[in-house]
């Protein structure tokens, strides 16, 4: 109606017609996404987290994207490219999506040590449950009955092994340096 | 298979090929997108659909088009005064389409008129698109097109510009060379159609040379630029201190073009205000005004933008520009004229495989109406709707159609000037980039 008001004529039906058809293709019959990041943990069941909020738990299967989603808070772009990995009695762990890893496939190996030790070190207190809080939030909390000096200890050292990891995972420091680093924090007491 | 004919255009295929043979050679993963390549991301990174960027896309442009890693990507060589990429970063862009339109090429001083009412415009342009990050804080970006338009024989450089991140620790980036002013708003590179925004064209608002300063205070965004205002073609001898002096001028005037925007975030939207003051060469009389004359004349852009998006997967943009070209004709150097225009499109990408877009550029004369200079052909009104479908990320094919909403005008003057066909047209291709 438009068209013909304006004086318009289209002079190309026939094109019209297809560009037409492809408009109203369904969007629908196309994949969703192209390709899947396919995530594996040891040990398995470990909570994944992206950008969007929580995802399911490993053994998981994730679109790109959903990785990388063309629009996020300003406050989670920090997690931008990341899937973050928790599991009670680990180390959250977060990795930066690479394409090698949607190619390949992620298996991530979860520092459970670093927990042992700290619930050791908290004379068997039990591990704090998973929540969806944030990652800077899945840092258990202090325990009122534990002695404050050695909670606040184990606390600082896991903070330090998951910023460790973080900087690895970018890129910032070397796998050596890192194993360096990690054995001088497990030896400091 | 066509001859190539002209040794210009041989040398540049015969580089290009050469170039693009060693870099096969070393990089195996030459079939993805340089940025790509180097940071092992995938193109959904930063592209909602190829070239359009999402959020954080526009945030790597903003942070000098690099990654915190980039030095992951640069050669081991033990010198720390030294960041080499490890393999020269260059890219491709090509389009091939095939076209049937309305429009014709009619010259204006004599009415000659040629049509080709269907048109193989293949290949449309090949790109090498060459950055990298070369210091901590600087970054250099460039591009040649091969052949633009079926122009074979020549080799166009456009973007092409050094930017330094933090200007003596203030916070300020500067950006030297070669680049389109009207990149502060709505860069033309990045837009989903085959059809352009046509209002920059119009204004004279694109390719130019000189440097840009931006930062960002708080939640405004504030960028600042000054440029010869001549484009990017002129290239004069310096004579007057004797005879075969090497150096060039690429200035033809005295005066700067001064420019800038301010933009901020207002909830959704994102508005900006853009602002340009310079000058421009004035009109010869006669000859329907394709010649420039001597006089330099005031010019001056008044823009406003609004742009947002819903949900991450369509994206709507609109902008306005008013211009003011003072005494801009000879022939009546004491009249001031007037003239605006602007476009609105609407990006919708309901998927991986599929893109659909709508543009709609509008343009008035304004007082260069009945003018019986080319500047008449300023009107405009045509609606573009265009369908990508996705091969690849990479590589997508288009079907796009034009619909032009004036009606054609009829010769009124000395010269063929104005809307004398109409632009209706229907295009399909292939766009790819790797």
């Amino acid at each position: 109606m438009l068209l013909s008001e304006t004086g318009c004529q289209l002079p190309f039906p026939a094109a019209l017609l297809l560009l037409c058809a492809l408009v109203t293709v369904p969007a629908a019959a196309a994949e969703p996404t192209l390709r899947k990041l396919h995530l594996e943990s040891d040990p398995p069941g470990a909570e994944v987290l992206l950008i969007g909020g929580k995802a399911g738990h490993t053994p998981l299967t994730i679109g790109e994207r959903s990785i990388y989603p063309n629009d996020f808070r300003d406050d989670q772009a920090h997690l931008y490219g990341t899937v973050t990995l928790r599991h009670a009695g680990c180390a959250t762990r977060v990795h930066r999506v690479t394409l090698d890893d949607i190619e390949r496939g992620l298996n991530v190996t979860l520092d459970c040590s670093v927990r042992s030790a700290a619930r050791a070190a908290a004379a068997g207190k039990p591990e704090p449950p998973v929540s969806a809080a944030p990652l800077a939030s899945a840092i258990p909390s202090a325990d009122a009955s534990v002695p404050v000096t050695t909670e606040a200890i184990s606390q600082r050292r896991l903070r330090q092994l998951q910023v460790l990891q973080e900087l690895l995972d970018e890129g910032l420091i070397s796998s050596a340096d890192e194993q360096r680093i990690r054995r001088q924090l497990l030896k400091t007491p | 298979m066509r001859p190539i004919t002209r040794h210009g255009y041989a040398d540049a295929l015969l580089i290009f090929q050469v170039a693009v043979l060693w870099v096969i050679s070393v990089q195996t993963a030459w079939a993805m997108p340089e940025f790509a390549r180097r940071y092992n991301l995938s193109c959904a990174a930063c592209h909602s659909a190829f070239p359009r960027l999402n959020k954080f896309g526009e945030h790597f442009v903003a942070s000098n088009m690099r990654l915190p890693n980039w030095k992951d990507s640069t050669a081991k060589i033990g010198d720390k005064m030294l960041a080499l990429p490890v393999y020269p970063p260059l890219a491709v862009r090509a389009q091939a389409y095939v076209q049937a339109r309305e429009g014709k090429s009619i010259d204006p001083l004599t009415g000659a008129t040629d049509s080709a009412t269907t048109d193989f415009q293949s290949p449309y342009l090949v790109k090498l698109l060459s950055s990298a990050p070369l210091s901590e804080n600087i970054t250099y970006y460039f591009y040649a097109i091969l052949a633009e338009k079926g122009a074979n024989g020549e080799a166009l450089v456009e973007d092409a510009w050094f930017r330094h991140g933090d200007i003596f620790g203030t916070g300020t980036g500067m950006q030297l060379g070669q680049f389109q002013l009207s990149d502060l708003m709505f860069p033309r590179e990045v837009r989903m159609p085959f059809q352009d925004f046509m209002a920059y064209r119009m204004a004279g608002i694109t390719y130019d040379r000189g440097v840009l300063f931006d930062r960002a205070v708080g939640p405004v965004e504030l960028a600042l630029g000054l440029v010869n205002g001549n484009g990017i073609v002129d290239n004069l001898n310096v004579n007057s201190p004797g005879y075969r002096r090497p150096d060039k001028m690429f200035d033809n005037d005295n005066s700067k073009t001064v420019f800038g925007r301010i933009s901020t975030d207002i909830g959704p939207v994102n508005a900006g205000l853009f602002g340009l003051s310079g000058k421009q060469r004035s009109i010869a009389v006669g000859d329907a005004g394709i010649n420039s004359s001597s006089r330099d004349t005031d010019k001056r852009v008044l823009g406003l933008d609004l742009s947002g998006d819903f949900g991450g997967n369509t994206y709507w943009y609109v902008q306005y520009l008013w211009n003011a070209w003072d005494g801009f004709l000879d022939a009546d150097p004491n009249r001031d004229y007037r003239w605006q225009g602007g476009f609105a499109g609407v990006d919708y990408i309901p998927s991986e495989r599929w893109a659909f877009s709508l543009l709609y550029n509008h343009a008035d004369a304004g007082d260069l109406a009945n003018t019986d200079t080319i500047y008449e052909g300023i009107d405009m009104r045509s609606l573009s709707l265009t369908a990508s479908y996705y091969f690849m990320r990479n590589v997508k094919g288009i079907a796009e159609i034009n619909v032009d909403f004036l009606n054609e005008d009829t010769k009124t003057g000395t010269y063929w000037t104005g809307h004398l066909t109409k632009e209706n047209y229907v295009l399909f291709g292939f766009d790819a980039a790797f």
